[in-house]
Formats: structure tokens, C-alpha cells, sequence
């Protein structure tokens, strides 16, 4: 006959209470290991998170590309760069759904009688909207149509500081950058912010057309294509990089895909996570030697006790059991103590870091498991000696 | 005097008793090996109360421990009716000890964080008895050691009888064939002594249960029905019942 495990619970419960402010320390130990594990865990998914976020604002179906010949080797090359005829040609092969071809370049905003603050106006085709996944709040986006025309469709920042200047930034409405006095046509809607050559909220748009025959340099900065469904983007990047060295043999061709970045970064993280778990772990070994050396004082100081209970019909195997509890339990509080602080850690890391706070159920398991694992694990040695005590020696010195 | 012991009954651990042959205990420490029971022969019967008495190392706490079934003897036999107490795993000691035997210390030995019910009731424990049967059992034998009003006093607001008689309460609350008493007085002033034996030898004498009691002080020896002298681990001088029912003789 064994003890149920509800009385089980009940006398290592009172038997903790007994002596709170051990119990207290051992626990706290434990909270602070356990805490560990699961905030370094949790900071680490939210961090990976943020970042592949980035990137999934823009889709993870989209390649982008660039090509330019090297100065050194430029003698005999047809070409020096990319052109807006490519992007069609491109968008005609098989893996690829869609091209928008853009040239980057810096401006000034002129804002009032001064002041001014820097911009990118970005000579773009209509397949930009689509492909970026840009929303509009007001107008219409770049058009064929619009040829070699200023016109504007602006950013959310850039509307927001012309509304700053007392000016209404609607379509049909003029404003000045350095050289130039654009229309607008269109007015973009606020933009997750991507890891993209493109940040459309600091962004002026305007037609491909006007934008290279105003630049120096008539080559574009790039383009982002979409994949056709299912393609692989390896697959997809191989073509767009044969096509390119086709046209032009000499071309020095860069195919990026948030895929391939998101898999290093993700790469990345993972070893980030395991090596702020493995720290966390180590934290949690501290507290497991605490809380055996704090059950080993306690069998110590119960020894008496532990010759009475075995005097009066407890087998070895329910001394062991009474003292697995006593670790079990305060490995339990331990580490849901834990857990409140390691979410109130991340909480505090993602709010001054500005990220998007999200739990992360992994972190958890893996705090209040290690947890367990070292309340069994270090309780296991304390409960075994205690069982095995000679109950007459123990009542003698008792 | 009643001896239920005499009475026909089937072979059962409780009508047939204790009986121990032969028992040597030696200890080795270090490369001294000392003999602390050189060759007991003893029986005990249902309903007996037995004295042992000895000096100190004569062995005679190591005697009770092995009828006790909380020490093993380095050779000898042991038997409980027709059970072979040296044949028996922790286990089966461990639940005889809790379903047979009971247990009276001379430093009481009760848990001080818990309140005398619990301390009573810890045998059930081991039993799987409920809380609140277990309760209602420890408050009854409480109230039969005449300690109903402290039942949830902890140790420590007890004096040293109380205390004790919480002791006596535990040691019966699994109804005992055996209750084993090492000096229990010996921690106590005269009077209190002398009432916790009488209380001991009532239960004795009223249910029948056999008492084992290591003393070294001769009145109270003198109040149970037999007593066993021991020395240097031999058994010096076994006396019959004194005459008169035990517990009458005051002091």
C-alpha cells in the first residue's frame, strides 16, 4: 500500500511551507533559469519573425534583379545595363508572372520657402502597383499612358510632410522638388516597411519614361519580377539569369530572392535561439544545482522525520516519492514564476525595440520542460538518498 | 488477567505472536566488528507486555528494532505467526510495520509542522485512508488519550506528556498487534511517567495489545507481566508475570 497521490501532494506542499523562505529561494532559482530559457526563446522567434516580415510584405514570390557590365570589361559590350524593353522580354518567359522595371534616383522635396528633405524618385511602370502590392488612397497609379510627363504619384510621408506645409496633396495638386515641378495623380496609402532598394512611403513615383531621359545615366537600377505559381525560385532565377546573359554575354547578373534570404536569415536565427536557449539552459542547470542542494539541506535537516515516516509504514519508494514532489513542485511554481517573467522580459525587449510582440508556444514548452526535466533530474539524487536512509540510524542522532 | 493469547483461535499473527531464535546482530566498522546480540532466544505472545531492561549497550534497542522490523539481524530467525520476517523485502516490512506494529519514542518523535491530528493520523497516510476519515480516527483516538481539545495544536504547544500521548495516539491509530515503546518515559517527570504507563498498560490489559517496552527504570519494568533482562548482548535473566494484574501496583 502506497499513498494516494493527492495526499502525496498535500504533505510535500506543507512540508514546503514549512520552511517558506527556502522553499522561496529554491523556487526563485528555478523562476529565474526557467525565465531565462523562455525569454531567450521567445526574443529569438520574435526577432526571426521581424525580419521574414519584412519581407512578406512584398510577397516571397518575387525576384529581384539587377545586371550591369563592369567598367573594366565594357569595351565591345552592346550594353551597360538594364533597359525598359528587358522587362517585357522577361516578363514573357515561362516562370515569370510579371516584370516592373524602376530607376532609382535622389531628390530634394522642397518644402516651404527653405527647407527641404531628401527623397527617392523612382521612375516606374504601372506593374510597380501590382507587383509591390502598393495601395492607393487617392488618384491612380503611373499609366502607359502618362509617357514622358512629371507626373507624381507620392508616398505617405511625402503627403504627410506637403500636408505639414499647409499643402493638399490630392491629385491635381503641383508641388517642387529640386528640378522639377511634378503633378500628382496619385497618392499611396502607408507601406509595411520592406528590405527593398523601394520604400514607397519615402518615395516619389514617376513614369519610367520621364525619369531616364532626365537621368545621366539611361540604364535601370533594376526590377522585381513575380514568379509564376509553383516555380521554384532557383528555377526561376536560373532562366532570368540565362535570358540576361544571352542579350548580353558580358552582363555581371544579381537574382535575389527573399526566399533564399529568408532561409539564411531563418539560418541564422535558429543557431541565434539555440545559442540564447543553450545559455538559458545553463541558467536553468544553476538553478537545478540550487534547488539540490537545497533538497539535500532539506532531507538533512528532515532526517528524523524521514526515520518517523519510514517507523510508520513509508516504503522507501514513498520518501522518494514525497521529495520528487517537493522538487516537482517547486519546479512547477518555479516555472510558471518563470514563465511570467521571461513573457514580461520579451514584453519589455519588444517594446523598446519596436517590434510585434507575439508569444511563442515553443519558448514555453522549452522553459517550463527544461524546468521540469532539472526538477526531476537534480531532485532525483536528494529523493533517492532520502529514501535510502537508515531509518534506525536517523532516529538515533535524531 | 485476560490473555487473549490463550484463547483457541486460527493461527494468525495476532494469536500467535513473536518469536525470535537464535538472533545475533554484529556490526562492522571499520575493521572492528562488535557484537551487539550474541544469540537472543525470545517469545512474545498476543497480549503480552514486556519489559527489557539492560544497561546501556547491552543491546537492548537493537532488540526492539528487530522485532520491530526496522533492523535486520545478522543471523538468526524471526517470525511473526508463520511469517519469516527475514525473508520479507523492505516493502512487506514497511506495510507490516504500518498495519501491525505501532511506535512510542522516548523523544517523542512527532512532526513538529504538523498539528497533533495529523501527526496522529500519519500512519493512515500510508494507507490511503481519506482526509477526513482520517481526521475523524485521529480525533477519536485523540479523545481516547484524553487530548481532544488539542487536536490542532502543533508539537511545540504541547508539555511533554501531551506531547507523548500524542505519541500513544499515533502508535494505535492503525490498530497494532504490536506497539513498541523505547523509553517512553524517560523524557517525562514522575507523575507524567507514571500516567503515560498507566495509560500504555490499560491499552495493554483492556485491548489486548501486545506491549514491548525498553526501560531501564525498575518501576516501570515492574508493571509489565514480563521482563527481560539483557546483557553485553545476552539474555541475563527472562521473569515470569509478577502476580497481581499489571498496572494495579501504583507508581
Amino acid at each position: 500500500m502506497t499513498m494516494p497521490a493527492n495526499a502525496q501532494l498535500r504533505e510535500a506542499a506543507s512540508r514546503l511551507l514549512a520552511t517558506p523562505r527556502s522553499s522561496l529561494l529554491t523556487l526563485t532559482g528555478i523562476a529565474i533559469g526557467a525565465g531565462a530559457v523562455i525569454a531567450l526563446v521567445t526574443v529569438g522567434v520574435i526577432a526571426r519573425n521581424e525580419a521574414a516580415e519584412q519581407f512578406r510584405a512584398l510577397g516571397t514570390d518575387v525576384l529581384t534583379v539587377n545586371a550591369f557590365v563592369l567598367a573594366s570589361n565594357a569595351a565591345g559590350a552592346r550594353r551597360t545595363g538594364l533597359a525598359e524593353s528587358d522587362a517585357a522580354e522577361i516578363a514573357r518567359l515561362p516562370s515569370i508572372s510579371g516584370a516592373a522595371p524602376y530607376a532609382i534616383d535622389q531628390g530634394e522635396l522642397r518644402l516651404g520657402d527653405q527647407g527641404s528633405r531628401p527623397v527617392s524618385v523612382v521612375g516606374a511602370t504601372h506593374d510597380l502597383a501590382r507587383i509591390h502590392n502598393l495601395d492607393l488612397e487617392a488618384g491612380r497609379f503611373l499609366s502607359p499612358l502618362d509617357g514622358y510627363r512629371p507626373f507624381a504619384v507620392i508616398g505617405a510621408d511625402i503627403a504627410l510632410a506637403l500636408r505639414g506645409e499647409g499643402q493638399a496633396p490630392l491629385p491635381g495638386a503641383t508641388f517642387r522638388t529640386d528640378d522639377t515641378v511634378y503633378t500628382i495623380i496619385g497618392v499611396l496609402g502607408p507601406a509595411p516597411r520592406g528590405r527593398e532598394a523601394i520604400r514607397p512611403d519615402e518615395t516619389i513615383f514617376v513614369p519610367l519614361g520621364y525619369a531616364t531621359r532626365k537621368a545621366a545615366v539611361r540604364d535601370l537600377t533594376g526590377m522585381t519580377l513575380r514568379m509564376a505559381p509553383g516555380v521554384h525560385h532557383l528555377t526561376a532565377s536560373a532562366a532570368v539569369t540565362n535570358h540576361l546573359l544571352r542579350l548580353e554575354p558580358r552582363f555581371v547578373v544579381q537574382v535575389d530572392s527573399p526566399i533564399r534570404i529568408i532561409e539564411q536569415m531563418e539560418a541564422q536565427m535558429r543557431l541565434f535561439a539555440l545559442l540564447l536557449g543553450t545559455v538559458g539552459g545553463i541558467s536553468l542547470v544553476l538553478g537545478g544545482v540550487g534547488l539540490m542542494n537545497a533538497m539535500l539541506g532539506a532531507v538533512r535537516e528532515q532526517r528524523t522525520e524521514i526515520g518517523i515516516r519510514r517507523a510508520f509504514g513509508a516504503r522507501q519508494s514513498d520518501i522518494r516519492r514525497q521529495y520528487l514532489t517537493q522538487s516537482g513542485l517547486l519546479c512547477l511554481f518555479g516555472g510558471l514564476a518563470g514563465t511570467v517573467l521571461g513573457l514580461a522580459t520579451t514584453l519589455l525587449i519588444s517594446y523598446f525595440a519596436g517590434w510585434t510582440w507575439q508569444l511563442s508556444g515553443m519558448g514555453i514548452a522549452l522553459g517550463l520542460g527544461t524546468a521540469g526535466a532539472v526538477g526531476m533530474g537534480f531532485g532525483f539524487y536528494p529523493a533517492r538518498h532520502a529514501a535510502r536512509l537508515d531509518p534506525i540510524e536517523v532516529l538515533r542522532d535524531g | 488477567m485476560s490473555r487473549p493469547a490463550t484463547a483457541p483461535a486460527a493461527p494468525s499473527i495476532e494469536s500467535t505472536g513473536l518469536v525470535l531464535s537464535a538472533v545475533r546482530k554484529q556490526y562492522t566498522v571499520g575493521p572492528v566488528t562488535t557484537e551487539i546480540l550474541k544469540g537472543v532466544d525470545l517469545g512474545v505472545r498476543q497480549g503480552d507486555s514486556l519489559a527489557i531492561m539492560g544497561g546501556s549497550g547491552s543491546g537492548k534497542s537493537t532488540l526492539m528494532n528487530i522485532m520491530g522490523l526496522m533492523d535486520r539481524p545478522s543471523s538468526g530467525s524471526c517470525l511473526l505467526g508463520d511469517r519469516d520476517l527475514l525473508r520479507m523485502d523492505d516493502d512487506e516490512r514497511s506495510d507490516l510495520r504500518n498495519r501491525r506494529m505501532g511506535f512510542i519514542f522516548q523523544a517523542f518523535h512527532l512532526l513538529p509542522h504538523l498539528s497533533a491530528w495529523r501527526n496522529v493520523a500519519l500512519p493512515l497516510v500510508y494507507r490511503g485512508v481519506s482526509v477526513l476519515e482520517a481526521r475523524r480516527l485521529a480525533v477519536e483516538m485523540l479523545e481516547r488519550v484524553e487530548m481532544g481539545d488539542r487536536v490542532d495544536h502543533r508539537p511545540s504547544q504541547l508539555s511533554g506528556g501531551q506531547q507523548q500521548r500524542v505519541g500513544i495516539a499515533r502508535a494505535l491509530i492503525g490498530r497494532p498487534a504490536i506497539v513498541f515503546a523505547d523509553e517512553p518515559t524517560a523524557a517525562l517527570d514522575r507523575d507524567t511517567g507514571c500516567e503515560i504507563m498507566d495509560q500504555l498498560l490499560r491499552l495493554n490489559s483492556e485491548e489486548g495489545i501486545t506491549l514491548v517496552i525498553v526501560t531501564h527504570d525498575r518501576g516501570v519494568a515492574r508493571q509489565c507481566s514480563r521482563l527481560v533482562r539483557l546483557e553485553n548482548g545476552v539474555i541475563e535473566e527472562s521473569a515470569p508475570a509478577p502476580a497481581g494484574p499489571p498496572g494495579g501496583a501504583p507508581g
